[in-house]
């Protein structure tokens, strides 16, 4: 029976790959801008593996790598890295409702990216100070709730409220010193989208989010085992507050990146585990790859509806609250609340 | 064989020579506001825009906007609805322009449209290359409409000027896409008080156009309504000057706890002070501030400017909306000095009409210095002069622009 469940699993997260790979290549093609799967193909081979299929114009090739292929990169880096941050928050603060941004990472990179914005003379860039400062959060939310060798999870989670509320204030001030076009950037950079996603982007991004995913994923077990609680961990032969402490240091650093380089973006956190639970259950070794897969094919569709549904573009954080809020009602109504 | 070689040798290098001067021919260049040489074609038909309205209005009076093939603002697509509090109680308020049917909350609905907009129709039917709120350009569109050449103005509401990381994004994508690009900085990218940079604006785009001293002429009179503003309220002493305030009833002022968003942002501060002679009395250089009805009292103003903040907003509102009660024993509001600026939708920074609102501050602030000057009959006169239109589509403009109440007060 078990092992029919694991095939089960397996099969998800193989269609799951397989999945992402045809949403990823069906997003590569479409754009109000035609280009044809040859040229498109072309395009991508040439780029990799420097072999020439067709001649294709400067255009389509500008069109296809450097303006459709970082961003459809940087969304399916964006669903891996907020969903598996929200499986390991959700896990190990045995909670189902909270999210990546429950350590005041959101607020904190909204701090930082706003003081680069009002500040830029002393600023060393928007993101860098949103990665900064977004770190800074999760630093003080746990100096504040690690007391006599132990982090109680309650005491985190009411520190990151309040870390939070005080880099919302502070963004709140900032807001009030800036001028209407510094006010404007701030509101812009809050509403998040992979619009001005780079190569370069991708590569720190994509390093940082696949290293951290497999260093969960090996240690998804230990996930497993501290989410029963710090009791059971510790007569298991776990050390709960260094596993918690590795856990959710690296969800953070891997939320804090993706913010202060594509903003905050809503729901999918919250929303994907829940998803990838249904499918494989709550054992983490399944539940990473899947959310993380489930994650990525869904922001990669949001962020090609986002671009496609009117000839101009929409915030994506208007698609995922959209396909998010009335899912996540669903979820809470067709399952009597049993969600977790 | 010597003189043979020679001959062909000279052949060869008069066809490469007037090969090359054909080429030249095909373009001209002019440098951008970045200091970048741009090639123009010399058959220049398709221009696309990414601005708010500035670009569209002085091609308008270069009378070559219908070059214009996609535009980069949604202002220029929308027809806006606001409702005005009108005084009377039959609804049929004398202080408002264009005006549908009365509410039960005794308001009336005014409309608005872009100036640029309501002088060429045409551009509601162009592709738009942002998003509704701006700051994200979909460069396949950009593409599709195969511009010859696109004009940026950065540090509009299309690309605003607070992330200059994302400004060369956008530029350097732009340039990769082939895409001749003639780049224009806007006072409020620049950080610069006054009309210079708009007067570096203006001249560029004579260059572009090959029409330097059409535009010349252009920024002259600009500069002369200033100039005759100036003249009035020069002599005025730093006790004498009045106490201005620019107010946004923005509903958003009111759900965050506050009544109104205070502005003193460096083009208004320039026009209030350095023009009209008057004090701005936040003139805390930063802009949209929520303020409390407590510290609107503290301050006190003896004018109130209202400017288009989340919507346009008429002094009826101020005056008769039930929220604006607590602001009844404001000096401005006792005192009926309560004035509308023009509509301007998505305005980052300003464009052509900043001269019309120059003399509503200036007008308002000191109404006897400006008794001979009637606003409503400059409005018309101005446009006339800066878009060469009939008196129907002046008109049509005044009421666009929603400054119809000028006509009704006599202003």
């Amino acid at each position: 029976m078990i092992f029919k469940n694991n095939i089960r699993k397996k099969f998800f997260i193989y269609f799951l790959l397989i999945l992402l790979f045809i949403t990823v290549s069906i997003s590569l093609m479409i754009g109000s801008y035609t280009v044809s799967f040859v040229d498109t193909l072309s395009i991508v081979i040439n780029k990799l593996f420097s072999l020439t299929l067709s001649n294709y114009s400067d255009t389509y090739e500008v069109i296809v790598w450097d303006i459709r292929a970082p961003r459809i990169l940087m969304a399916v880096f964006t669903g891996i890295a907020l969903s598996i941050a929200g499986v390991i928050y959700q896990s190990i603060f045995r909670n189902p409702i909270v999210e990546p941004y429950i350590l005041g990472v959101s607020s904190g990179a909204a701090f930082g990216a706003s003081l680069g914005i009002v500040y830029p003379f002393f600023s060393v860039g928007v993101k860098l100070f949103a990665f900064i400062f977004a770190m800074l959060s999760l630093i003080i939310s746990y100096s504040l709730a690690y007391r006599r060798d132990k982090t109680p999870i309650i005491s985190l989670v009411l520190s990151g409220i309040i870390i939070g509320s005080i880099f919302t204030a502070l963004v709140s001030i900032l807001k009030y010193v800036s001028d209407d076009t510094q006010l404007r950037e701030i509101v812009f950079w809050m509403m998040g989208g992979m619009y001005y996603s780079s190569w370069n982007d991708v590569l720190v991004n994509g390093i940082a989010v696949m290293t951290i995913f497999l260093l969960m994923w090996i240690l998804s077990w230990k996930l497993n085992i501290l989410s029963m609680g710090d009791e059971t961990a510790k007569s298991l032969g776990i050390h709960p507050e260094l596993y918690k402490a590795i856990f959710i240091t690296s969800a953070t650093f891997i939320t804090a990146m993706i913010v202060s380089t594509v903003g905050i973006i809503a729901w999918v956190g919250l929303m994907i585990p829940h998803m990838a639970r249904m499918l494989v259950g709550a054992d983490n070794r399944y539940l990473l790859p899947t959310a993380s897969l489930l994650g990525a094919v869904y922001i990669v569709i949001c962020d090609t509806l986002a671009r496609m549904v009117i000839e101009s573009e929409i915030p994506i954080g208007i698609i995922t609250s959209i396909i998010g809020a009335p899912f996540l009602l669903w979820l809470l109504r067709s399952r009597s609340g049993k969600v977790y | 064989m010597k003189k043979l070689s020679f001959t062909v040798l000279i052949l060869f290098a008069m066809a490469i020579s007037s090969y090359a001067k054909g080429v030249d021919k095909d373009y001209y260049i002019v440098k951008d506001m970045r200091g970048v040489d741009v090639k123009i074609p010399n058959n220049l038909n398709r221009i696309a825009t990414i601005d708010d309205g500035l670009v569209e209005s002085v091609m308008t009076y270069l009378g070559v906007v219908d070059k214009v093939i996609s535009i980069g603002s949604w202002s220029m697509k929308r027809r806006y609805k606001y409702e005005s509090y009108s005084s009377s109680k039959d609804g049929s308020s004398k202080n408002i322009s264009t005006k549908d049917t009365a509410n039960k909350d005794n308001s009336t609905y005014l409309y608005g449209l872009n100036t640029a907009l309501t002088l060429n129709p045409n551009l509601e039917d162009l592709s738009c290359v942002n998003s509704p709120q701006g700051n994200i350009i979909n460069y396949e569109t950009l593409v599709k409409s195969k511009p010859e050449l696109v004009i940026l103005r950065v540090g509009d509401c299309t690309v605003r000027g607070g992330n200059q990381e994302h400004i060369d994004k956008t530029i350097a994508t732009i340039e990769k896409l082939g895409l001749p690009l003639f780049v224009l900085y806007s006072p409020s990218y620049l950080k610069l008080s006054g009309t210079k940079s708009l007067k570096d604006e203006i001249y560029a785009l004579g260059k572009v156009f090959n029409k330097s001293k059409e535009t010349a002429l252009l920024y002259k009179y600009l500069l002369s309504i200033e100039e005759l503003v100036r003249d009035r309220t020069k002599h005025i002493k730093a006790k004498d000057k009045s106490k201005v305030m620019y107010l946004g009833l923005s509903s958003s002022a009111l759900s965050d706890g506050g009544v109104a968003l205070v502005s003193g942002d460096v083009a208004d501060t320039y026009i209030v002070e350095d023009i009209v002679n008057a004090d701005n009395v936040y003139n805390g250089s930063t802009a949209r501030v929520l303020f409390s009805a407590e510290q609107l009292y503290s301050i006190n103003p003896e004018v109130i400017i209202l400017f288009t903040s989340n919507g346009f907003h008429t002094k009826d509102k101020l005056y008769n909306k039930k929220d604006y009660k607590k602001l009844s024993k404001l000096k401005a509001i006792k005192n009926k000095r309560v004035y509308s600026l023009a509509f301007n939708p998505m305005y980052c920074s300003i464009r052509l009409e900043y001269p019309i609102d120059m003399l509503i501050v200036a007008k308002a602030s000191y109404p006897e210095l400006f008794k001979d000057i009637k606003v409503h009959e400059f409005i018309l006169d101005f446009y006339k002069k800066v878009y060469s239109v009939d008196d129907a589509t002046a008109n049509e403009l005044r009421s666009n622009q929603i400054l119809d109440w000028t006509v009704d007060d006599d202003f």
